[in-house]
């Protein structure tokens, strides 16, 4: 059974990335990643939602943008369905002043 | 008639409903007090919407079939204990086949439901029709599977490695690699099309247009010491067949001959037997040409799309009460699309716009857009500087940045523990900046639909199921109180009530008309005319009776009712809603 999930997916040199979240959405398969470094110890602040298609063994990735991305990404992390809708708290999140 | 067949038929059909769609809305514009064309015109979108449901599910099956031919990896529901998930069974695992049996027949189910044919023997009138539909619909996702087999253990494995290395418009040639060789051609201009390239075979570069694609094309085309080139993902075969339509102008010219520069890579690419000159594609799919060449062209090519436009430009000139004036870009907005959340109504000045101002316009359940070039910012980062001296007013020409990154097949591996363990022990504040993160790539616009509404094969796939093996996100300070015991009764929407077809009405209580039998008072989510996009509601929250009084404060506010989002019913006020429906079970 395949699980992707907190496995890490290289598109190329120093390009890697951590899955944090997978789901099968309507027939396709979708992956939330975040950006980890070249020794793959530490993350990076970015983030990438892709679509795999697949050609016999191998599998590819696409990046989803646009409407479709809106479509999925309340069901790939749910969590984020919470914070729409609450513009101040997400302002807040985003320019977070890490002292904690 | 085959499901290839049924689906060409189907398409044509639609296309010809929404060229009439379009010509009535166009005379019924023009003679706003003319009413006689509103039940011909609310009788195509129906149609035009049954049609669409019918097609989206044949084009599943479709799918379905071709994954199974070409032996890729298909989804299969499975229930373990109490928890229910989708998983990918690739080629090789033994309940490959008992996936595409539970695909298949759910699909079927779906077709008949849809299309109102009997289920097990019941009648689409009897009152348990829906009952027995969602019991064989979950006997199909209960399926059991196999589990006695070792992990990994590939059975049956014989895939064609060569074969699975091929896209489309990438056969080998007969005559050897890359078609190497000189070849006539069909058309008068081409005299020979050859491919100089020498790269090794790399289907997968550039963007979503060097995708083996028989619909899209990115290519561009220049001249140089008396040749023409074509630098595009295509066979030498399939560039004569087809460059007609490709457009090419170069082959109006007097030239020697005419070559084709196929596999190019990422980076900067040297063609063979033309110095000074290079081509560079970037990470996000654009190509360009490094050096001094004559009449440069980029070609940015959407089958589809300038199909449907040539189609309409032909039926525009042929109605005579049209004005010239009128006759503008139309968007293929039949009536039934969603809206976009930017969507903007048009006033009556604005009649040119022709945008379909109906909020009843709705995606079929695997409406997959693809957008139009807005390109990740934190992605974009590998570019490469462009030689200074490169004659490359190409850029002007529309290159457009392309959306995906296709870099070949991914590579997967096990992460470290530390960092699995880093993963784990974030912080809250972090994690939900990671989710945040998710709100940023989005940007800040409101979802277009809720996760319930999409249809199809996963619809059990609920974001609000905890069970799911694949939840990993961890929950920040869920305090969503889920109160089961108050709901609302919907039940008195329904026939006789005042409904509208659209949002913009029913905010405005104008233009209602009296809902029929099929008017469904299931509630599917709210939409607000003033942010003009849907707020993406739960089902729980569509049934709490307090959190929909507070929204009814909004007078913008209107609830869509439907069987689904592929299947709408239309809109009504939702403070006329609460007002009345105030009962609690």
């Amino acid at each position: 059974m395949t699980n992707g999930v907190h496995t890490i997916v290289e598109f190329g040199d120093n390009d890697k990335w951590f899955v944090i979240a997978e789901k099968m959405i309507n027939g396709n398969k979708y992956s939330y990643l975040i950006r980890v470094n070249d020794t793959e110890d530490d993350f990076i602040d970015e983030f990438r939602v892709v679509r795999s298609y697949f050609k016999g063994k191998d599998e590819y990735m696409n990046v989803v943008n646009g409407d479709e991305l809106k479509q999925i990404m309340p069901i790939l992390v749910p969590e984020v369905k919470k914070l729409m809708g609450k513009s101040d708290e997400l302002k807040k999140i985003l320019n977070l002043d890490i002292k904690n | 008639m085959n499901l290839e067949q049924r689906i060409e038929k189907l398409e044509r059909a639609l296309k010809d409903n929404q060229e009439s769609l379009k010509k009535y809305e166009r005379v019924s514009k023009k003679n706003k007090d003319d009413k006689s064309l509103d039940l011909t015109i609310k009788m195509l979108k129906t149609t035009i919407y049954k049609i669409r449901g019918e097609l989206s599910i044949l084009k599943k099956m479709e799918d379905l079939e071709n994954k199974y031919q070409n032996r890729e990896p298909l989804s299969f529901h499975f229930v373990d204990f109490d928890m229910a998930d989708d998983i990918l069974l690739p080629a090789g695992d033994i309940n490959y086949n008992n996936a595409y049996l539970q695909q298949r027949r759910l699909l079927e189910l779906e077709l008949n439901h849809f299309n109102k044919q009997a289920i097990k023997g019941i009648d689409f009138d009897s009152s348990n029709y829906e009952n027995v539909y969602d019991q064989a619909k979950n006997d199909i996702l209960s399926m059991k599977i196999d589990t006695n087999f070792k992990n990994n253990e590939m059975v049956n494995e014989n895939i064609n490695e060569k074969e699975e290395a091929q896209g489309l418009h990438f056969k080998k040639d007969d005559l050897g690699n890359n078609v190497k060789s000189d070849m006539e051609v069909n058309g008068s201009h081409f005299k020979k099309v050859q491919a100089v390239s020498d790269n090794d075979y790399n289907p997968y570069v550039g963007g979503r247009h060097f995708k083996p694609n028989q619909s899209d094309y990115t290519f561009i085309e220049f001249e140089k010491d008396g040749y023409g080139y074509i630098v595009g993902n295509f066979t030498s075969d399939f560039l004569n067949n087809n460059h007609e339509q490709l457009n090419i102008s170069l082959l109006n010219d007097d030239l020697k001959g005419v070559k084709l520069i196929n596999n190019v890579s990422f980076g900067l690419n040297d063609i063979e037997g033309l110095d000074g000159v290079q081509i560079n594609v970037t990470r996000d799919g654009d190509i360009q040409v490094i050096g001094n060449v004559e009449n440069l062209k980029y070609h940015n090519v959407d089958n589809k799309k300038s199909e449907e436009q040539s189609k309409e430009d032909k039926d525009i000139s042929e109605l005579e009460t049209i004005s010239d004036e009128e006759v503008s870009n139309e968007k293929d907005d039949s009536g039934l699309d969603i809206l976009p959340a930017d969507f903007v109504p048009v006033s009556d000045d604005e009649v040119l716009n022709e945008k379909d101002d109906s909020g009843l316009d709705i995606l079929p359940a695997d409406f997959m857009p693809v957008s139009d070039g807005n390109v990740n910012e934190s992605i974009n980062d590998k570019v490469p500087n462009i030689n200074e001296d490169s004659n490359d007013k190409s850029l002007s020409n529309g290159a457009v940045p392309m959306n995906e990154v296709p870099v070949g097949p991914i590579k997967r591996k096990e992460a470290k523990p530390s960092l699995i363990e880093k993963f784990k022990n974030l912080k809250t504040y972090q994690k939900v900046l990671i989710v945040a993160g998710a709100i940023a790539i989005v940007g800040a616009g409101v979802f277009v639909v809720g996760p319930q509404i999409l249809n199809g094969i996963n619809h059990l796939l609920n974001p609000d199921n905890t069970n799911t093996i694949n939840h990993v996100v961890s929950t920040v300070n869920d305090t969503m109180a889920n109160t089961q015991n108050a709901g609302i009764d919907y039940s008195s929407i329904g026939q006789g009530q005042t409904v509208f077809t659209n949002a913009y009405d029913a905010a405005n209580n104008v233009n209602g008309t009296i809902s029929n039998e099929w008017f469904s008072n299931n509630p599917l989510d709210v939409f607000n005319t003033a942010t003009h996009s849907y707020m993406g509601l739960s089902p729980e929250q569509l049934n709490d009776p307090s959190f929909m009084a507070q929204l009814a404060k909004d007078p913008n506010n209107a609830i869509l009712f439907g069987n689904s989002m592929a299947d709408p019913s239309g809109f009504v006020g939702l403070d006329d809603v609460v007002n009345t429906v105030t009962k609690v079970r």
